[in-house]
């Protein structure tokens, strides 16, 4: 199969090709030892601590608005992340949005309905772990609408969402007023929490 | 110092030399019928990786400067794909090129055939698959790594074991296959053979350097592991190149061949003490980088496959006409190589424009001096048989039938960087 000029020749023919051979063999595997043992060549992504050798860092970051709503009315909030957080290594892992008001009419006895809906836009992956996109309230409770996905783990196999995307959350009121008139402006806080996660970089 | 500018005026010299090296040896080769149909069908490969190679700078060209051409992140991302694909094609060129050249290491037309197919569907396979489990830039940085591990594994082992038994061969032919495998792996093994400090003294190199790819969330040690496999190969058979040019007698000693494993020596050591010393973030380290590797597979490779065409009479300059158009050639390279080099050091070392056109000029004036004596010199001894190389072993029309498959590749590495494209 080989040609015969390249075919293994005689001891003494061969005797430089074989040193040349064990030499790269014998760095090869000392090579391969200080990859895996050397702290020089420690994984970047390796901090040495717990048995997995893997250690992620999280990012929290929050944003609140306050808006006034309508009867009927509804709003959206949306917080986008750019492109520049991929190239930073940055996932998404979860998504916390907690929408509360008050009823604000005095000697009003029934709470308003709010409704709140929580979308991505932009990216798809894996569903989450954890998954309430909608709520509806009428107590004056609080709504939380949240998106988890698992931990980043080494096996690496959840496709998270990576950046560019837009959370969106939809809002809106139905005022259930006792009183006619009486309470036509409702003042709604929706908080957002974005936990983004990446393999640690020294 | 220079910046962005200097970068994008290279890349287009850049280009300009791979396109003219590109379409030089792929007329020579297909032209000639006087010269075995092995030389041709290597002449041809080298041709082809040139014409990747301008491919590749065009496409370097229009990511360096989006804003001009109005490109969209979108588009910049498949540019990216397109480019990082052809990149590793490239590498796949490379392997394929060494088991054909100076003589093809198979006994059988067919077997090298299969051995070239298996490296490109290695290269398909490797792609898709990484990019399903990784995707994006991750996919393709280790697809990428696969490649080149293959294919300087395969670089650096034929070219030791055709220089190691052949060196100091009495048969002249057979020592001109050791040298020619020598200046080959100069050629194309170059960026791995300067890294030879890492090797020797078991130092982590940066895995990104000078690439336009990320691991991402690939593991670092396994990215290691994989680079554990060629380094130690590409550094012992460079320092055996050394030893073994030390050691020759004097009228077996090849002199270029010394001054390039020396260049490299000195260069690898060079290149080694800035990534050392110098802020890895700083602006010189970014043009330092980009220019090592711009440098030597944009400049020194076109110069090296210069003089193995010329010394191994890869082509027939018997020919009167051959002869008239290769000095053209020679001419037109020579001039965009110069600037090539000036455009290097004016990137560290600024200085008027008139001073490097002046320069340039008495470069030139040289370099066609010495192109005029070379050509004469070489037409002398133009009917030599430099090579063993057999006659029968490749048919007259393969030269051609590797440019058409080499076409067909190149569409389907833009239709896999399309496809891996729309991962990152």
């Amino acid at each position: 199969m080989l040609n015969e000029d390249f075919k293994p020749k005689t001891l003494e023919k061969e005797k430089d090709f074989l040193i040349l051979v064990s030499v790269s063999v014998l760095f090869i595997i000392l090579h391969a030892g200080a990859v895996l043992f050397s702290p020089s060549f420690a994984d970047s992504t390796n901090t040495g601590a717990g048995p997995s050798e893997f250690m992620t860092e999280n990012i929290t970051l929050t944003d609140t608005w306050n808006f006034v709503l309508q009867d009927g009315g509804s709003e959206s909030v949306n917080s986008a992340f750019q492109e520049n957080w991929s190239a930073d290594g940055w996932i998404l892992t979860s998504v916390i949005v907690e929408i509360s008001y008050d009823e604000t009419a005095t000697g009003d006895g029934d709470c308003d309905t709010v409704s709140a809906e929580l979308m991505i836009t932009g990216d798809s992956g894996d569903e989450p772990v954890t998954s309430t996109t909608s709520g509806s309230v009428s107590d004056c409770s609080l709504i939380i609408l949240e998106m988890r996905w698992q931990d980043l783990t080494e096996e690496l196999d959840v496709d998270y969402l990576q950046p560019p995307f837009e959370i969106e959350t939809d809002v809106s009121l139905n005022v259930d007023s006792t009183i006619p008139f009486n309470d036509n402006d409702e003042q709604i806080d929706v908080s957002i929490e974005v936990i983004m996660s990446r393999v640690q970089v020294n | 110092m220079a910046g962005t500018g200097s970068v994008e005026e290279l890349i287009i010299l850049s280009f300009g030399l791979s396109a003219l090296m590109g379409v030089a040896f792929l007329w020579l080769s297909l032209k000639d019928e006087k010269t075995s149909n092995t030389l041709r069908v290597g002449l041809m490969q080298m041709g082809l990786l040139f014409m990747v190679n301008s491919l590749i700078f065009i496409i370097y060209y229009l990511r360096a400067d989006t804003d001009l051409f109005g490109f969209s992140p979108e588009v910049t991302k498949y540019l990216l794909s397109i480019s990082s694909v052809l990149n590793l094609f490239t590498m796949i060129q490379i392997g394929i090129l060494f088991t054909v050249f100076p003589i093809p290491i198979m006994a059988e037309r067919k077997n090298t055939i299969r051995l070239g197919s298996m490296l490109v569907a290695m290269m398909c396979v490797s792609l898709l698959l990484s990019n399903y489990k990784f995707g994006g830039n991750t996919g393709i940085y280790l697809a990428y790594n696969i490649g080149a591990v293959t294919a300087i594994g395969i670089s650096a082992l034929v070219t030791a074991r055709w220089y190691l038994l052949y060196r100091t061969d009495d048969d002249p032919k057979y020592r001109n296959v050791a040298i020619s495998s020598a200046f080959l792996f100069f050629a194309f093994i170059g960026s791995s053979i300067m890294l030879w400090p890492y090797t020797l003294f078991f130092d982590r190199r940066e895995l990104f350097t000078g690439s336009f790819l990320e691991g991402g969330m690939l593991s670092e040690t396994l990215v290691h592991l994989m680079l554990v496999l060629n380094g130690p190969l590409v550094t012992i058979t460079l320092f055996a190149i050394v030893i073994k040019e030390g050691i020759t007698n004097r009228d077996k000693r090849d002199y270029t061949v010394i001054g390039l494993a020396l260049a490299y020596l000195l260069f690898g050591l060079a290149n080694y003490l800035v990534q050392l010393l110098v802020p890895v973030d700083g602006e010189f380290a970014s043009l330092w980088n980009y220019f090592v590797v711009t440098g030597t597979f944009g400049l020194i490779r076109p110069l090296i496959l210069i003089i193995v065409a010329l010394r191994f009479n890869l082509f027939d300059l018997t020919n009167e006409k051959v002869r008239k158009r290769t000095r053209v050639i020679a001419l037109l390279i020579i001039t965009v190589w110069a600037s090539a080099f000036f455009e290097i050091i004016q990137a560290f070392i600024p200085m008027p424009q008139l001073l490097s056109a002046a320069l340039i000029g008495v470069f030139l004036a040289f370099a066609i001096g010495w192109e005029d004596r070379i050509f004469e010199n070489l037409a002398d001894r133009a009917d030599e048989k430099i090579l063993p190389v057999s006659e029968g072993y490749f048919e007259d029309e393969d030269p051609y039938r590797l440019m058409m498959l080499t076409f067909a590749v190149v569409v389907l590495t833009f239709g896999l960087g399309i496809l891996v494209g729309g991962n990152i």
